[in-house]
């Protein structure tokens, strides 16, 4: 018995839940803090900006209202030329010491009613300074017959604008470049975030109080996954959850604007889009059919060109490394690099293809500036470029076919031909159908390829629209975010209806 | 006996007549592959060779295969010039590691989530955002516009970034693999008092790292070759990103296909590169993941 | 269909998978390849097949020199270890698909196609696909489609490996009635020596690449050509004891021994190992030359006899006694031995003497 060490105690690992609550507690309550703190911020901030909108709104309606109202009062349809222009004259001669006047009672919170009647005397009597000596009675009397009711009609005016001024509707109409903008824009948000926070904080700090070991132990455990995914989540929620439904909203907005004003809800986008204005194109309709064709025109030939070279890459070669490194090269590379490359093979005067056609004794042909071959062009690049993906997948499904279903076929006397077209076609259609309706998905949101081949626009003529394209133009030319979202939401449609194609194929042809 | 001799000469040619049907099957074989092969490259090569040519030397009818000068590094310097194509590169680079690294992390975070611990509506969550996935960012690229003007993001990197630091697709592909890990593994570390957050960086992590690596080079080719976000988002010409400057400078010079070609080179050049490393793993992943790079 | 293979062999590389492998099987048989992993046995099977080319040696279909023949001018059937059977056609269509190849018109096909499933007792399923099938079902399709082209030769790889235990048994006997019922010339991997015993009319045994014994199943079992059949057939393996030859007597190093008359004939000092198989042991009652002095150690039921594993020599043995012996653990007992079942080879060759 030599030197045998002491027993040690049983290793028990110590509870990390309790300490876990309380970082949450002291996290969760500083955050929302912080949170609450930038949105009563941001209210303070749009409360001032609105104050000061307001403020000078209702300078301008007082002067301009007092203005008009009283030229309405004194001149009227028959009124000599001269008389008019003397009204005229006398108003624009005070407007600007009135706006000063007017200002200064809007800011000492006058009754709007006192102030309109200050500002059309202040008016009237410029009038009465420049008008001729015989009219000068008679205006006076006018004006003074008429003030109380042009007062009492202007000061209703400028208390209905007060009325009707609230803080929702300056904060949809603030322009993005003032400063302070995102926190005034979202304090309400925030202000929700902040209280959020802060409640949850203290029902943590309520149950850790109240709690053993056990029971704190028991909450750091259910708050662990809400660690790992909160990253993930904001991101999710902020950048896919939230734009989706907001998308299905905002096609329902018509002439929504990028500030988020818009003009009322219906289906006036989905008209636009779907039906177009009468007497202009549809660029819409025509980007769907452009789509359409494109997806019709290049998937199958991709598919059916990648079959054949997926087959002859599918045995021992020698120099393998050096065709798998050639045929799969374009997809990794930019499409717009790659576009402009093409761009010069298409050139009219110096490009490579029409170099070719002269060594066959045919005629240069125009290929980026008629409208006649921009579908061409297009779907040969995209057969080009979609190429090298689907020779993997089309590669991976052949390789995942048994060898031994060759054997025994060969076995049994079967050539080639007859191989590839019982066994290998069938077995390999699960993959076919997947690669069909993956390109196909990817072929629907064709736009780089439209624009870095064309220049920039929509082809020669602005006959190459797509769907994608059209979403583009609307928010970014035309700045109609109502109209980009209703043509999203049919692009969607069609994406999701091939989706499901390709769900039901899968699982119905499953052989295993 | 002549029949035994009749068949033996008849199966001597049969057999002669296979193999050579074997060989010619070979031949052809590599011929079309060839043929293809060059289809495939030959913009490439017409993008390199086109970088070094003159001016003059791009307007020749039929076009010369090769430049005179393939030392010829003018239409480079030109293009650097014309245009802050360092600053671009430079935009690319840090919006592709901020891009990598953030979604990363989260994917990683949330994968673990998903896979090793439990909580309840785990799986009914996840089916949810399995959904998701299938809707096409040109459907959210409205909403997130706006979303980025809105807190005052528009015209900088992070416009770039941080719309993408999510991604299901990752995240499902990630969640898979971890769900292959034996349980055994997690909890004898459990029971010698590892936590959760070690056994995923130190255990998982990893193990996880062909399908990680898979994961990061996708990522990373995606964020280097997009091009319609940051055209939307992108307002100022320092702020550009490679692809997007490159189009931009094609409005620049115009008839100058040189120097687009030069600047083409440019952009896609680190992304071959990448291609020649890792080709195996981009591969893989691709086939495994079957979506697009 | 007679097949003859001579001096067969095959290299990969360095890797010398078959060596000079000379036999001749009857025809109609039930043949097994039996051995190892590793011994060679699939390739020869390969080699016949025409899937693997033979680096050197022959092989005769009926004195038909078909060793460069390609696989589909042999006129052999195929079974695989997972079957293959096309998972996008049906059992019919599987089953056609050879006759289909050979331009056979459609209803023949099907004619011949249905005979088949019959035979393999799948008459009723002809439209089902494979993903619908048993493990056992599959092989009886696969084993149609095979037989459907009327071969001369079928060869079937390691077919039971794929199935459960119980469906291994009732597997191997239908394979048996049906090579029975067609006569074909059948050659069969596999390495359970128990299938291969149960069902074959002759084995093949091999051992890295080489051919250690080509005869009936009794034959092998009770008459082995060396140390290595000895060993590889017999369950419970076969008893082995190292010593020599002193004085007409096997003595072992701690001096056990025992002597047999057949022992004196040979050299003295032969260093020789003794294989006795476990039903080959009799409990006698007291020592004698010719027996074997033991203690038990542990006492095994297995209802109608006990195993026992006692000790001799130093080395333990199992041997089988009738249960109402009643031995318990401890117990000094000597045992006789049988006139069959009873073996001596040489320790280094394994070449046999007695």
């Amino acid at each position: 018995m030599s030197g045998h060490p002491a027993p040690r105690a049983p290793f028990r690992p110590r509870r990390a839940g309790p300490r876990r609550v309380l970082v949450h507690i002291a996290l969760f309550f500083l955050l929302g803090a912080i949170s609450l703190g930038l949105g009563l911020q941001g209210r303070a901030l749009l409360v001032g900006h609105a104050a000061q909108l307001e403020g000078s709104l209702l300078v301008d309606t007082l002067l301009e209202g007092a203005a008009q109202r009283l030229r309405g009062a004194l001149v009227g349809e028959d009124s000599p030329q001269a008389l008019a222009r003397a009204v005229d004259t006398g108003i624009s001669s005070r407007k600007r010491l009135l706006k000063v006047e007017i200002a200064r009672q809007v800011q000492e919170d006058q009754p709007n009613q006192d102030i309109a009647r200050m500002a059309l005397d202040t008016l009237a009597q410029g009038v009465l300074a420049r008008a001729g000596e015989e009219d000068r009675p008679a205006l006076q009397a006018l004006y003074e017959a008429q003030a109380p009711v042009l007062a009492t009609g202007l000061g209703e005016a400028a208390d209905q604008l007060e009325r009707g001024f609230s803080l929702a509707r300056v904060r949809l109409n603030l322009a993005v470049g003032v400063p302070n903008y995102p926190l005034m824009y979202y304090y309400t948000p925030l202000l929700a975030l902040g209280a959020f926070l802060l409640l949850f904080a203290a029902a943590l700090a309520y149950t850790y109080w109240r709690g053993d070991e056990e029971k704190r132990a028991a909450v750091g455990q259910r708050l662990e996954p809400m660690d790992y995914l909160l990253p993930f989540f904001m991101g999710v929620i902020a950048f896919t959850l939230f734009p989706m439904v907001r998308v299905v909203i905002m096609s329902f907005q018509e002439r929504y604007r990028l500030d988020g004003s818009f003009a009322g809800w219906g289906l006036g986008n989905y008209e636009h889009v779907l039906q177009g204005v009468p007497g202009t194109t549809n660029y819409f309709l025509q980007g769907l059919s452009n789509t359409l064709l494109y997806v019709l025109f290049t998937v199958p030939l991709a598919t059916a060109l990648a079959i054949v070279i997926a087959y002859l890459l599918n045995q021992r070669l020698r120099f393998s490394a050096l065709f798998q490194t050639g045929y799969f090269l374009p997809m990794v590379t930019s499409v717009t690099a790659v576009g402009l490359v093409w761009r010069w093979i298409f050139n009219r005067n110096f490009g490579v293809l029409n170099a070719i056609l002269g060594w066959f004794g045919l005629a240069p042909v125009n290929w980026l500036h008629a409208a006649s071959n921009s579908m061409t062009v297009l779907v040969i690049f995209g057969v080009w470029s979609s190429l090298p993906f689907t020779i993997i997948l089309l590669l991976s499904g052949l390789q995942n076919i048994d060898e031994t279903y060759y054997t025994v076929a060969r076995v049994d006397g079967a050539r080639a031909p007859r191989i590839f077209r019982r066994i290998t076609v069938p077995l390999l259609a699960p993959t076919i159908s997947l690669v069909l309706i993956i390109n196909s998905i990817s072929a629907f949101k064709v736009f780089t390829e439209v624009k870095v081949l064309f220049s920039g626009y929509a082809g020669p003529a602005l006959n190459m629209y797509t769907m994608v394209y059209y979403i583009y133009d609307m928010m970014y030319e035309y700045r109609e975010l109502g109209r980009a979202a209703a043509a999203a939401i049919v692009l969607f449609v069609f994406i999701l209806a091939f989706t499901m194609m390709q769900r039901w194929i899968q699982r119905r042809w499953q052989y295993e | 006996m002549s029949q035994q001799v009749k068949n033996r000469a008849a199966l001597r040619a049969a057999t002669r007549a296979y193999r050579l049907r074997l060989v010619l099957a070979r031949i052809l074989r590599y011929l079309l592959l060839s043929l293809g092969l060059v289809i495939m490259v030959f913009p490439f090569y017409w993008m390199i060779s086109s970088a070094f040519k003159t001016a003059a030397e791009m307007n020749l009818f039929p076009p010369s295969l090769a430049p005179r000068n393939w030392f010829n590094l003018d239409n480079f310097r030109i293009a650097f010039e014309k245009a802050p194509f360092a600053r671009y590169f430079l935009n690319s680079v840090l919006v592709m590691l901020g891009s990598v690294t953030a979604t990363a992390f989260t994917t990683i975070l949330a994968a673990f989530a998903f896979s090793r611990l439990r909580f309840r509506g785990r799986e009914l969550l996840f089916s949810l955002l399995l959904s998701m996935m299938m809707v096409p960012f040109e459907m959210l690229i409205i909403t997130n516009y706006q979303t980025i003007i809105n807190i005052g993001l528009n015209d900088t990197l992070y416009a770039l970034i941080l719309p993408f630091i999510s991604s299901i697709f990752y995240t499902y592909i990630l969640r898979n693999f971890f769900q292959s890990l034996p349980d055994g593994l997690y909890w004898s570390a459990r029971v010698d008092g590892c936590t959760n957050w070690k056994y995923l960086w130190k255990v998982m992590v990893p193990i996880a790292r062909p399908s990680l690596v898979t994961i990061i080079l996708l990522n990373a080719l995606a964020s280097w070759n997009s091009f319609m976000w940051p055209l939307l988002v992108i307002k100022s010409d320092l702020m550009r990103t490679l692809p997007f400057g490159l189009y931009t400078f094609t409005t620049e010079v115009g008839a100058n296909y040189e120097l687009l070609m030069a600047a083409s080179s440019v952009v896609v050049l680190p992304m071959v590169l990448l291609f020649l490393f890792a080709r195996k793993q981009i591969v893989r992943g691709v086939a495994r993941g079957g979506i697009k790079g | 269909m007679q097949v003859r293979m001579e001096g067969l062999t095959k290299h990969f590389g360095a890797t010398r998978a078959v060596q000079d492998f000379t036999v001749t099987l009857a025809s109609g048989e039930l043949v097994c390849l039996l051995g190892p992993s590793g011994c060679g046995k699939s390739t020869v099977l390969n080699m016949l097949s025409g899937i693997v080319p033979v680096t050197a040696g022959k092989i005769y279909f009926d004195e038909e020199d078909v060793t460069n023949l390609p696989p589909e001018q042999r006129g052999i059937g195929l079974v695989f270890q997972n079957y293959a059977l096309y998972p996008h056609m049906t059992v019919m269509g599987n089953i056609t698909f050879p006759l289909e190849i050979q331009k056979v018109p459609p209803r023949e096909r099907e004619a011949r196609a249905r005979e088949m499933a019959d035979l393999v007792h799948m008459g009723g399923l002809l439209a089902r696909k494979p993903r619908q099938l048993s493990g056992g079902q599959q092989q009886r399709v696969a084993i149609a489609r095979a037989l459907v082209k009327n071969p001369r030769l079928l060869l079937l790889d390691e077919p039971l490996s794929n199935l459960d235990a119980r469906l291994r048994l009732e597997m191997r006997e239908e394979i048996r009635r049906i090579q029975q019922e067609t006569r074909v010339t059948t050659i069969f991997v596999t390495h359970d020596q128990e299938e291969a015993m149960s069902i074959s009319d002759h084995i093949v045994l091999m051992k890295d690449g080489f051919l250690q014994q080509h005869a009936a199943p009794q034959e092998l079992y009770n008459q082995p050509a060396n140390q290595f059949v000895a060993d590889f057939l017999g369950n419970p393996p076969i008893n082995n004891f190292e010593g020599s030859i002193s004085g007409g007597c096997f003595v072992m190093a701690d001096g056990a021994r025992v002597c047999l008359p057949g022992f004196a004939a040979l050299k003295e000092g032969q260093e020789v190992r003794l294989a006795v198989r476990a039903e080959s042991f009799v409990l006698a009652e007291g020592p004698a030359g010719d027996r074997l002095a033991c203690r038990v150690d542990s006492v095994y039921q297995m209802g109608k006899e006990e195993m026992a594993v006692l000790t001799f020599g130093g080395t333990p043995l199992r041997a089988y006694i009738p249960s109402e012996e009643g031995l318990k653990p401890g117990d000094q007992v000597h045992l006789g031995l049988k006139d069959r079942g009873v073996f001596l080879f040489d320790s280094h060759t394994g070449e046999r003497y007695l």
